[in-house]
């Protein structure tokens, strides 16, 4: 799903970190309409009101499976996830779902695993933290802002989620926009690229890294899971683990060389390091399904690390 | 809950550390105003977030906007908070300064305000519960939620021709006075039935009416001019922490303090003497101190014959009736102890006694008080600065209860006959002309048995606001049962509580950030504004809010059928509580001048009654209360026993310091004090019942039991057994599973309900 996994033996060199981007861009598509279609299905699933929405972001998010394959399964790795596997398509099912939902995310009792980042990241777990204000002023970067600021927490995941969305758009257009130029210099501190990515990989390495595999993982840990919800989380898991591997991956090569071209970024999510405690969950969300898509290249970072 | 990686969990904490902390929050990324200048923003795929309008407010981090608020559970203290907000996020807050009774601080449960705001547990959104009690809740709009409510009422309506079949309980969850707006509510969509009363105080109220004519207590910052206090029943160092600050300077200038209690209180460790009394024999022991002052001549001659009646027949009772080693023997008191405090207090002008609210919860609470009162009144402590019987006062609640007084709508039709006030702060109660139909009244200290017994119509809805009914009315399973009668219980909520879990639709409510009002207490003289600091958060309406849309479903299904206006602005109805009587009383000519701060009420003394013109009947402070006698009482404050035991131990179930009532206890800052409930008994007790510190143990009566560990101490009585009352989120703990609804024995007067035995319990323990 990174634009460089796509592309077997880029050598990305410290160079060529632009170009990578740059390269990517012609095989962007795919990955980049699986990205997006997962996301817009994630998003909405964890926006649900009801069982309409749920089963609607339920079938959206099967649907991108069944059309983009798995990210994974495609580089050959294991597999994220079984495709939708939902026996029943019924009111009645749908409307467990909902109440499942409820008792995992929204209330009205206390809920084991709230979907908002200043739940996960404040020193003692509360809304509307420094989390929401840093995804406040994302959202504000972007010329955009949660509907009624200030009362709806801004790190809601659906809202994180819509934010990647758009910074997923900005990379493609922002990846057309640097082909189009010569190479920055290493050390150029910003350029419309550069600063999606940043922003880019401070949300979904850094940010996102930080709360949403915990949160993934303590969901699944609740009984009684409807299938379509722990399906969604463990996509969930499996793009935002990719997402942030990826990025770490080009992060350490750009910090590598522009160490300090810009205060924005610390390289807090290391290639290789799982930002996820616990790999027991790991393979119970993300392996346990069968392939689904062609095989790829066997890693994403082996080239690149 | 299995809770082992949760974001409450241990280990949930300092993950932030991950992320750098504030020395790379986002305002300093580089990126963000990258993005801006890219020009690519305008088609973004977003489905959620909304184009940002250019006029949102810049961000500075140095500023907070600062926002006046006020604690409004039912705490002493109500205290003038300051809000410091930021982004629109309140980030923490502070005492009023220029309140001398708040004087800057806060309890540590005030300042855990911004713990239950932000709350994740807080409820959000209106739901609704498919099966009560199912654990099986949908997500509605509020107009849904309110489009439910309505049709039902219009149907129960219809069924029975009026709506009592409607029922509201309400008590001290909120005293801001915007919030009387769930009563005018009820009193816009018709006559309707209320639990009526006061779980807290009633019996003292009316006893103070008897004596005096009114509850009007001393201004508590004149306690410092005390040259003797004695505190009776009450436990301030933890329930009225900024009233210590009178005592300790009353101490400081040499007066003696003395803590009565049957619990060797933190209020008591800091007296100069303590006594640990039997509980309920406070009566007894205020009476044997009464004799003694008598046979000392230490009377005020001067108060007892130009400014009282029915002295003598009190002196007479006292002398045939009373003796010191009388009340020695029902007090446990030593007589000699008995005789030097009660001489002390006699001859140390002023003195004062603060009646605590635990002293009257009893059946025999109202006489109790009533013999206090005569204590203070015979050595001429009343109308004194620095002395006085302080119970609670009622003179700053002047508001025009604009959102409360609610016209019924035409043709409605209620119950006929007679009823009483509505609880303490019902200011209609008697001023209306007798109308051809009233409200009906259940006891709301027998919520449970008036639900299961009420006729003709049934309590078919019940409306709770401002209240946690299962957490704070007595005999839980008797609750049980009655809340299986009814057709739809809707809950007004911050918390997931147990009144939740048995309702069929739960409506998030603002907190005291998040709307206007004005608050007032009923201990000190100060007056609060409550501005909104924050927009309400989730979907949370204010009370007069969720009023004013269900009257807009109500007339949409059937014009007329609600008088409630359908818009309203809460700033707005906040301004319409003030009249020139308030301001007057304040000093103030506008409630903006209240954005500077608190205003105190500019009484002629800060002594209640200090003109001698009581309220009474006589005009007079009445030892003989021929009106108290007419509702069934003695006339004279003479000795009433209690109650007999059913088991073998006094139960206790009084406050904690990390709780109001059901409130704070459920907040992670409180929980970090008070992890679990303790059955509290002494070691004596501990050891014939073979029980360990920290061993689980089931306390059990007739009514139900609970299971807990004991903790052991030698600060309760040998034959006690002490819970606080508390509502733990995590935990399936409740002291109503002991508590009956035996009801005090005085209060009907000006509550409309007699009290409630709380501390008249008893039950047995065994290790579980
Ligand atoms: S609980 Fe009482 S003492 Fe604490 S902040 Fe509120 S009013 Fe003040």
């Amino acid at each position: 799903m990174n634009h460089t996994s796509t592309l077997p033996g880029a050598a990305v060199s410290s160079q060529q970190g632009r170009l990578a981007v740059q390269d990517g861009q012609s095989g962007d598509t795919g990955d980049t309409a699986r990205e997006a279609c997962l996301l817009r299905g994630l998003r909405d699933l964890f926006a649900a009101r009801d069982a309409n929405d749920l089963r609607a972001a339920s079938l959206a998010l099967d649907a991108c499976r069944v059309r983009f394959g798995c990210a994974r399964a495609t580089r050959g790795a294991a597999p994220c996830t079984t495709p939708g596997a939902d026996t029943a398509d019924t009111p009645g099912h749908w409307q467990e779902a909902e109440y499942a939902f409820n008792r995992l995310f929204v209330g009205p009792m206390a809920v084991p695993a709230p979907p908002y980042a200043s739940a996960w990241l404040e020193t003692e777990p509360r809304l509307m933290g420094e989390a929401a204000m840093d995804m406040r002023a994302l959202y504000h970067a972007l010329g955009r802002a949660v509907p009624g600021e200030g009362t709806a927490p801004d790190d809601h995941l659906s809202f994180e989620l819509d934010a990647a969305l758009a910074l997923l758009a900005l990379r493609g257009a922002g990846n057309r926009i640097a082909s189009s130029s010569d190479p920055a210099p290493a050390t150029a501190p910003s350029t419309p690229a550069a600063d999606v990515e940043d922003a880019w990989r401070w949300l979904v390495a850094e940010h996102m890294g930080a709360w949403v595999p915990r949160f993934v993982q303590r969901a699944l840990a609740e009984p009684g899971v409807p299938p379509a919800i722990a399906r969604a989380l463990a996509m969930l898991l499996c793009w935002q683990e990719d997402a942030a591997t990826a990025c770490a991956s080009l992060h350490h090569i750009e910090t590598a060389e522009s160490a300090g071209g810009t205060d924005a970024f610390r390289p807090s999510v290391a290639p290789g390091v799982a930002p996820r405690p616990g790999s027991a969950d790991k393979s119970e969300a993300c392996g346990t399904s069968e392939t689904i898509g062609a095989p790829g290249a066997s890693s994403p970072h082996s080239t690149t690390a | 809950m299995p809770d082992s990686t949760g974001p409450n969990a241990p280990d949930a904490p300092n993950r932030a550390s991950s992320r750098g902390g504030s020395s790379c929050s986002m305002s300093r990324r580089s990126f963000l105003k990258g993005l801006i200048a890219s020009g690519a923003l305008a088609t973004l795929p977003c489905g959620l977030l909304l184009p940002r309008t250019a006029s949102a407010a810049p961000f500075n981090k140095k500023d907070f906007q600062i926002f006046r608020n006020a604690c409004p559970r039912n705490c002493y203290d109500t205290c003038s908070i300051v809000t410091y907000v930021r982004d629109g996020v309140v980030q923490f807050v502070e005492g009023a300064p220029e309140s001398t009774f708040t004087a800057g601080g806060l309890c540590v449960k005030g300042y855990a305000y911004p713990r239950r705001v932000y709350s994740p547990d807080r409820i959000k959104y209106p739901m609704v519960q498919d099966g009560r009690g199912s654990g099986n809740w949908r997500r509605v709009s509020w107009d849904e939620a309110m489009q439910r409510i309505a049709s039902k009422l219009l149907e129960i309506k219809e069924k029975d021709g009026n709506l009592l079949g409607l029922a509201l309980t309400k008590y001290s969850g909120n005293f801001g006075i915007t919030n009387y707006g769930v009563e005018g509510m009820m009193s816009s969509l018709g006559y309707t039935t209320r639990l009526v009363g006061t779980p807290c105080w009633p019996a003292g109220i009316d006893a103070q009416n008897y004596d005096l004519g009114d509850m009007w207590c001393n201004d508590p910052e004149d306690m410092e001019k005390s040259h003797y206090v004695i505190i009776w029943g009450a436990n301030p160092a933890w329930c009225s922490v900024h009233s210590m600050k009178y005592v300790y300077a009353a101490r400081e200038r040499g007066a003696k303090i003395v803590v009565i209690d049957p619990v060797l209180t933190q209020t008591s460790a800091k007296g100069d003497v303590a006594w640990q009394p039997e509980t309920g024999s406070d009566g007894a022991l205020a009476l044997g101190m009464a004799r003694h002052v008598l046979d000392l001549g230490l009377v005020d001659r001067d108060f007892v014959t130009s400014n009282a009646v029915g002295f003598e027949e009190f002196a007479a009772y006292l002398r045939n009736n009373v003796t010191v080693e009388w009340a020695a023997e029902k007090s446990g008191i030593p007589a000699d102890d008995i005789r030097r405090v009660a001489e002390e207090f006699a001859t140390a002008k002023p003195a004062t006694i603060w009646i605590g609210y635990g002293m009257q919860r009893h059946v025999n609470g109202g006489a109790a008080v009533r013999a206090i009162d005569a204590l203070v009144a015979m050595t001429g402590n009343v109308g004194k600065v620095g002395g006085g019987a302080r119970y609670g006062h009622l003179q700053t609640w002047g508001f025009n209860y604009h959102a409360m007084i609610q016209k019924a709508p035409a043709g409605s039709t209620g119950f006929v006959g007679k009823t009483g006030p509505k609880g303490e702060f019902d200011v209609t109660a008697g001023s209306a002309a007798p109308a051809a139909y009233t409200d009906r009244a259940l006891n709301i200290n027998k919520t449970a048995q008036e639900l299961l017994d009420a006729q003709n119509p049934p309590v078919r809805v019940l409306w709770s606001s401002c209240k946690n009914p299962f957490a704070q009315d007595f005999d839980r399973n008797k609750l049980e049962k009655a809340f299986n009668k009814l057709e739809m219980v809707v809950s007004v909520e911050q918390f997931f509580t147990e009144t939740v879990r048995h309702s069929d639709i739960v409506l998030p409510v603002t907190t005291l950030f998040e709307e206007w009002t004005v608050n007032a207490s009923y201990w000190h003289y100060w007056v609060s504004l409550n501005e909104q600091a924050i927009a309400p958060m989730h979907e949370a309406k204010s009370n007069i809010e969720i009023a004013a849309l269900l009257s807009k479903h109500m007339n949409r299904l059937s014009p007329g059928s609600c008088t409630y206006p359908q818009d309203i602005d809460t700033r707005e109805w906040m301004e319409k509580e003030f009249n020139k009587g308030v301001y007057d009383l304040l000093g103030i000519s506008h409630w903006q001048e209240l954005r500077k701060g608190p205003a105190k009420a500019r009484m002629p003394s800060s002594a209640s009654w200090s003109d001698r013109k009581f309220k009474t009947p006589s005009g007079k402070y009445e030892f003989r209360s021929d009106l108290c006698a007419s509702h069934g009482h003695k006339a004279l404050p003479e000795y009433k026993e209690g109650r007999k035991p059913y088991a073998p131990y006094r139960l206790l179930t009084p406050h904690s310091k990390f709780a109001i009532h059901s409130q704070f206890a459920n907040l992670d800052w409180m929980e970090e004090f008070q992890t679990e409930p303790f059955v509290y008994l002494h070691p004596a007790l501990a050891k014939a019942k073979g029980i360990a510190d920290l061993d689980t143990v089931r306390v059990f009566n007739p009514i139900g039991e609970v299971k807990l560990r004991a903790k052991i101490t030698e600060t309760v009585p040998g034959d006690c057994l002490l819970l606080y009352e508390a509502w733990f989120r995590k935990l399936d703990f409740n002291v109503q599973n002991l508590v009956d609804d035996e009801s005090a024995d005085m209060g009907a007067y000006k509550t409309g309900a007699p009290g409630v035995a709380i501390h008249d319990q008893f039950a047995d323990v065994a290790r579980a």
